[in-house]
């Protein structure tokens, strides 16, 4: 025994545990967002719960644990929908209060635009009054009524898209304009000729408007009568997202729906406050606010990083601003969020208000957090690890290059331009990924520069002038925050939020493991070219 | 092919092109540069004016509106309009132009006014010479013609009532804005008398004023009247150095609740914004406030603050409308502006014109006037936008209003416009240093370990795969970890703490068993396992021995703890177990900090050079030996400047924080309860902060104490691996 302790194995041991239970960790993490955040979408069985107490639940069973304090006695987790009847999506549930247990085949999920899932059995299929389809023929009937309802919607959204926003913000130009108008003391013609302008198109707007309710109607009149819980309800088939029985549907069919699901999560519009629905207004807004940001880093970090390592004069003074330039790396981002605060959004928003949006103050157009100001305070938050990256990039070209090209004559331009940045590009390259991975990550200083719960236009559409920098943005990282700690309903919002730190975590994962095959490739790029 | 003779101006053009670029590259090199570094510069710049003296200067100097001897006089908001009580009555004139503006004001009846009080929200009261008190509301209207701004005030009576029978020498009025009043009136003939309103509901105020007179029993003659601005509490200060506090009531007559003795007969009297704290000024020159302290129905005043004393009796106290400053001012005509919770005495002048009569401060307590014995108004501007924040305040304790002694508290908004607020600088710092340490319990061994496993005893291909991966995890955004922490982690430890201790004995135990097991494998098997079997055998140690421990855990704890720990602690011991801690931030934030500290360790022990290992090993130390008795001493530097940085990365670490903890600003030590930190404080609160007010500029003052001292802790971690790489060469 004597000689095992001195031999030291076991502390090695216990050193190597040290990182295993880091790998499990990381493994363990990993497994987690994946697991939860993957079996969201798949249409698991309803099951028909007869609880002891004469109540009958159609729910499904997400989860299932030891009751603390009573050992061997189980609960189980259900998502039993209707929100709108029971209050609540998800109940804990003795198993001992469970009677029976079975899976009726006719069991439907109704996904609606408001108030959840609801779970229940289709009874028949109403248009204003007559009934369309009953029975056996409901489902069908069903389809047919959503076929149609779909339409509608399809041209109801792109009649607000379209028509209605672009009159909407021709109108609130006229309004900033006759504003413009009575600050510079413009004579009564001008004015008189804007509000007649306005009142065309106040016209014009009132009758896409009554369009719109005239379609709204129509594709309000169908019903489904759905039985929940022995009562009927009337479900309106427009307000009805999708609607399926998954306990007869096989896995094929399931995985098709699965799928479905899946894109609607990454293209669709959120709904019921960010708890259902898709996150791609987060997902645009995240790509957007990276790429502003990369466009604005990659330029002057390689500018400093130039300058530092090819033109300034290698002294005293050159170390000191790189230690600082690499130290500013390490410090944390809500600094940097409040500097962006003070000085983009307050100073130099604030400033951009004044000389050229004064009709609209005191709303702020710049002078607000802002999809621009959030970009540039990232940029500024990234420029260390680009010019690091890049200053490494430098160094590692060998010094042989670049005294061939200067004794072929090439001026120090050409040589930089040429041969060195070229040659760096790879590690330059693996900065700026790095950087963007970061970016795509960090989301405390955008929460004082211009992230919201939820923004209303994207930053990018079809509206003169296209691109809205000072519109206020979504993050899938802000989203996380927003919908696991602020959301109302916690509990019915978790999931959703785990499939949106799923995908954050695949893109920043994404991200650096690209970093890292390109380093990789480039340190044996070098390795061949070293003499 | 170049022909010749364009030879010549190519070779300007590349010269002009390359003297451009340099020109181009330094400029835009020592630009950003500059801006990087401004960074510092403009937060610096944000907070410096939380530091700056209060500026008082006299404004437009002497006001001499038509009339005479002024009793009191006042301005609205923006200072435009001057309103001035004299015998004659009410009168308001343009403050620019002193020209009398035409505002229809009560009669007055034949009598003149010998006394005049102003509420801080804009109420006056006159006093007049056959006993009848007029009590009104200014208002001030805003209207906008041809594009300038004109202020009309308005007078509107609310109650008029007869309370003595000779002339007044004091009235006060205040009204609670909505249906209470109260009116306090003493003559020169002594006594001093209540009436109390209360207001039916209806529009038209003055005829609907339902108030019920009564005598104040007093022995003493009255020296000072304050009145609440909710018109429920009265203090009157008695010519033998007492203050009696009464309670008034629509319909019953005034109950003492209290008396008590300032030390010197009162002079001067008035409640603070807030009406919690009274400012007293005494015939010694003395200056104090003076709040209720205690707890339940047995709180009585105390003295609390004391401020600079005068050299005269203080014969005047005027409140800010905006926050705990005040004014005094002296019989021998000097006058001081303090600032009760800090107390601050930022200013003290004489203001060379004979005693002063009356103090107010202007509306949005930019300035004050002094109307002195003379009849004349002297105009001050105050330029003094924090006066709440000193460096006591921000790191000291402070007493605050409310609390039974000084105290550090940060709770920088509350319900009302009158809140106090505490900006105690102190909680956060503490929440902090809290945070980072239970990360860096996890962390600092977990990755110092791990970093010499895989520097020393790893199969090169084990290392080549673990460092990518430990990369990773730093990659990882801290909002899924912050998520994960507070949503998944949190709820799960609840019912595991025991398991989670239990996995601290159970896994080195386990491990160890491992290595004994590993020792006595035979010598071929072990030759022809792969590299990195070690690791992973030790992967399924460490699981298997955690889920053991996982799976006793609640066993454990309810044999040993009642009811489960949580509700054993708040049972049995004084602690609280909250669901979000600092054992999930331990976990949390020693995740985000393991890669950092892992990283730079391995780093620093992997090129320790390879003769020394050499050497030692050849000397017939064992493995172990070497690590610890040659390797790691030779790079306990960097080991040291890696557990820096990574206390650097947690002490600004901000949504895991904020997501995993509950964000109260608590000042105790239990793991088992949260924290505030500086980080996480900016973010919930610089997004409602108004810009550039006290609070936002108090939590500039955080931020940049967060970046000086990660800057310096990088700087100087930094240093040190720079000097190792130095030694290194050497060796």
């Amino acid at each position: 025994m004597r000689g095992f302790l001195r031999s030291g194995d076991p502390f090695i041991w216990l050193a190597g545990s040290a990182l295993a239970l880091c790998l499990v960790m990381i493994g363990g993490l990993v497994l987690v967002v994946v697991r939860n955040g993957l079996g969201f979408f798949w249409p698991s069985d309803l099951e028909r719960l007869d609880l002891a107490d004469g109540q009958v639940l159609l729910a499904r069973i997400v989860d299932r644990q030891e009751i603390p304090d009573r050992a061997g006695a189980f609960r189980v987790q259900a998502k039993v929908g209707n929100r709108d009847l029971y209050g609540l999506d998800f109940r804990w549930i003795d198993e001992s209060a469970i009677a029976r247990r079975d899976r009726p085949a006719a069991a439907a999920v109704f996904e609606r635009l408001e108030w959840g899932d609801a779970h229940g059995y289709l009874r028949r299929v109403e248009a204003a009054g007559d009934t369309l389809g009953e029975g056996g023929r409901a489902w069908e009937a069903l389809d047919r009524a959503r076929t149609e309802t779909e339409a509608l919607r399809d041209r109801i959204e792109a009649l607000e898209d379209g028509e209605l926003g672009a009159l909407n913000a021709e109108i609130e130009a006229l309004r900033l304009e006759r504003r413009r108008l009575e600050m510079s003391s413009a004579p009564a013609e001008a004015l008189v000729e804007v509000d007649r302008r306005r009142d065309d198109l106040w016209e014009r707007y009132e009758e896409v408007a009554g369009n719109l309710a005239g379609l709204r109607d129509r594709s309000e009149r169908y019903v489904a009568v759905v039985e929940v819980g022995g009562a009927e309800r009337r479900l309106k088939v427009a307000h009805v997202v999708r609607a399926y029985r998954p306990n007869a549907m096989g896995p094929a069919s399931k995985g098709g729906l699965y799928a479905e699901k899946v894109w609607e999560f990454l293209a669709g519009e959120p709904r019921e406050s960010n708890t259902e629905g898709g996150i791609f207004p987060a997902l645009f807004g995240t790509v957007m606010m990276v790429f502003l940001m990369t466009l604005a880093v990659v330029p002057f970090g390689v500018l400093a990083a130039l300058y530092l390592r090819e033109y300034a004069r290698q002294g005293l003074l050159v170390r000191a601003v790189r230690i600082a330039v690499n130290n500013l790396a390490g410090v944390p981002s809500i600094v940097f969020g409040m500097f962006g605060l003070g000085f983009f959004v307050y100073g130099v928003g604030g400033t951009i208000d004044l000389i050229f949006y004064p009709e609209s103050l005191p709303a702020p157009t710049f002078g607000t957090g802002g999809i621009l100001w959030a970009s540039l305070t990232l940029a500024l938050l990234t420029l260390p690890v680009v010019i690091v990256a890049t200053e490494e990039a430098l160094a590692s070209v060998p010094m042989g290059l670049r005294e061939g090209s200067l004794a072929l004559g090439s001026t120090k331009l050409q040589m930089v331009w040429r041969v060195v940045l070229p040659s760096a590009l790879p590690g330059i390259l693996t900065g700026v990924i790095l950087a963007t991975a970061r970016g795509a990550g960090e989301v405390a200083p955008l929460m004082i520069t211009g992230v919201v719960k939820l923004a209303p236009d994207l930053p990018l559409d079809g509206i003169f002038p296209y691109l809205h920098l000072e519109r206020k943005f979504m993050h899938l990282g802000f989203h996380i925050y927003d919908v696991g700690f602020q959301s109302p309903n916690v509990e019915a919002a978790r999931p959703m939020v785990y499939t949106t730190t799923f995908l954050l975590l695949a893109v920043v994962l994404i991200l650096n493991l690209t970093a890292i095959v390109v380093r990789s490739r480039l340190r044996k790029r070098y390795a061949m070219t070293a003499f | 092919m170049v022909r010749p003779t364009n030879r010549g101006s190519l070779r300007r053009r590349v010269r002009l092109y390359d003297r451009l670029g340099r020109l181009v590259i330094a400029a835009g090199g020592i630009g950003i540069i500059a801006a990087v570094l401004g960074i510092f510069v403009f937060i610096g710049r944000e907070t410096a004016p939380l530091f700056r003296p209060a500026r008082v200067q006299p404004g437009a100097g002497e006001l001499a509106p038509p009339g005479g001897d002024v009793l009191l006089a006042a301005v609205d908001p923006y200072r435009e309009v001057l309103l001035a009580v004299d015998a004659s009555g009410l009168r308001f004139a343009d403050t620019a132009t002193l020209a009398p503006l035409p505002v229809e004001t009560p009669a007055l009846g034949g009598a003149t006014v010998t006394a005049a009080d102003r509420s801080p929200d804009g109420r006056l009261a006159l006093g007049l010479s056959d006993g009848r008190v007029q009590a009104m509301r200014v208002v001030y209207e805003l209207t906008y013609r041809e594009g300038r701004r004109r202020v009309r005030p308005r007078v509107h009576l609310e109650d008029e009532a007869r309370l003595h029978a000779g002339a007044l020498s004091t009235v006060v009025y205040r009204h609670d804005g909505e249906r209470r009043s109260a009116l306090i009136a003493a003559g020169d003939s002594g006594g001093v008398v209540v009436r109390v309103g209360r207001r039916r509901t209806g529009l038209m105020a003055a005829a609907r004023v339902q108030a019920s007179t009564h005598d104040l029993p007093l022995t003493e003659p009255v020296t000072a009247i304050a009145l609440d601005g909710s018109a429920r509490q009265l203090a009157v200060a008695t010519a033998d150095g007492r203050v009696q506090v009464w309670r008034l009531a629509a319909g019953d007559p005034p109950r003492r609740e209290e008396a008590f003795e300032a030390g010197a007969t009162v002079t001067a009297l008035a409640y603070l914004l807030g009406d919690q704290s009274l400012a007293v000024g005494d015939a010694g020159g003395g200056v104090h406030t003076w709040f209720r302290v205690g707890a339940g129905g047995d709180r009585r005043f105390q003295r609390i603050h004391e401020l600079a004393r005068h050299d005269a009796a203080v014969l005047a106290v005027a409140p800010s409308e905006r926050d705990k400053q005040f004014l005094t001012a002296d019989g021998s005509g000097a006058a001081a502006l303090h600032h009760a919770t800090t107390e601050q005495t930022f200013w003290q002048r004489d203001l060379a014109g004979g005693p002063v009569r009356q103090l107010t401060f202007t509306p949005k307590a930019d300035g004050f006037l002094a109307v002195l014995e003379d009849g004349r108004i002297l105009d001050y501007d105050i330029d003094n936008p924090h006066p709440e924040v000193t460096w006591g305040s921000l790191f000291g304790r402070v007493w605050y209003e409310g609390y039974d002694g000084p105290r550090h508290v940060w709770q920088s908004s509350g319900g009302t416009d009158e809140f106090e607020p505490k900006l105690s600088l102190v909680p956060l710092i503490f929440g902090t240093a809290k945070g980072t340490l239970y990360a860096m319990l996890l962390a600092l061994p977990l990755a110092v370990l791990a970093a010499i496993y895989t520097a020393e005893f790893a199969a090169p291909a084990v290392r080549n795969t673990v460092k990518p991966v430990v990369e990773i995890m730093a990659s990882l955004p801290s909002v899924i970890l912050g998520f994960l922490a507070g949503l998944w982690l949190a709820p799960l430890l609840e019912h595991h703490v025991i398991g989670t201790a239990l996995a601290l004995l159970l896994v080195p135990l386990f491990v160890v068993a491992g290595a004994w097991g590993w020792r006595r494998l035979p010598r071929r098997v072990r030759l022809h396992l792969p590299s990195n079997a070690e690791l992973m055998a030790l992967v399924v140690l460490t699981t298997a021995s955690s889920a053991l421990a996982l799976w006793l855990g609640p066993a454990l704890e309810r044999a040993l703890f009642e009811g489960g720990l949580p509700r054993w602690l708040s049972a049995e011991t004084a602690l609280r177990y909250d669901q979000r801690n600092s054992l999930v931030i331990g976990f949390a934030m020693g995740f985000a900090v393991i890669p950092l500290i892992f990283s730079i360790c391995e780093d620093a022990l992997s090129t320790v050079p390879a003769s020394l290992k050499a050497g030692s090993l050849a000397l017939g130390a064992t493995r172990w030996q070497t690590a610890t008795r040659v390797v790691l001493p030779m790079a306990l530097p960097g080991v040291f400047s890696a557990a820096m940085i990574g206390f650097g990365r947690a002490v600004g670490e901000t949504m895991i924080v904020l997501m995993a903890t509950g964000n109260t600003p608590i000042m105790e030590w239990n793991i088992f309860t949260g924290m505030r930190t500086i980080s996480a404080n900016i973010a919930v609160e610089l997004p409602e902060a108004p810009h550039q007010g006290t609070l936002y500029r108090v939590l500039f003052l955080s931020g940049l104490l967060l970046f000086l001292v990660t800057f310096a802790i990088n700087t100087v971690a930094e240093e040190i691996r720079v000097r190792l790489r130095e030694k290194y060469r050497r060796v």
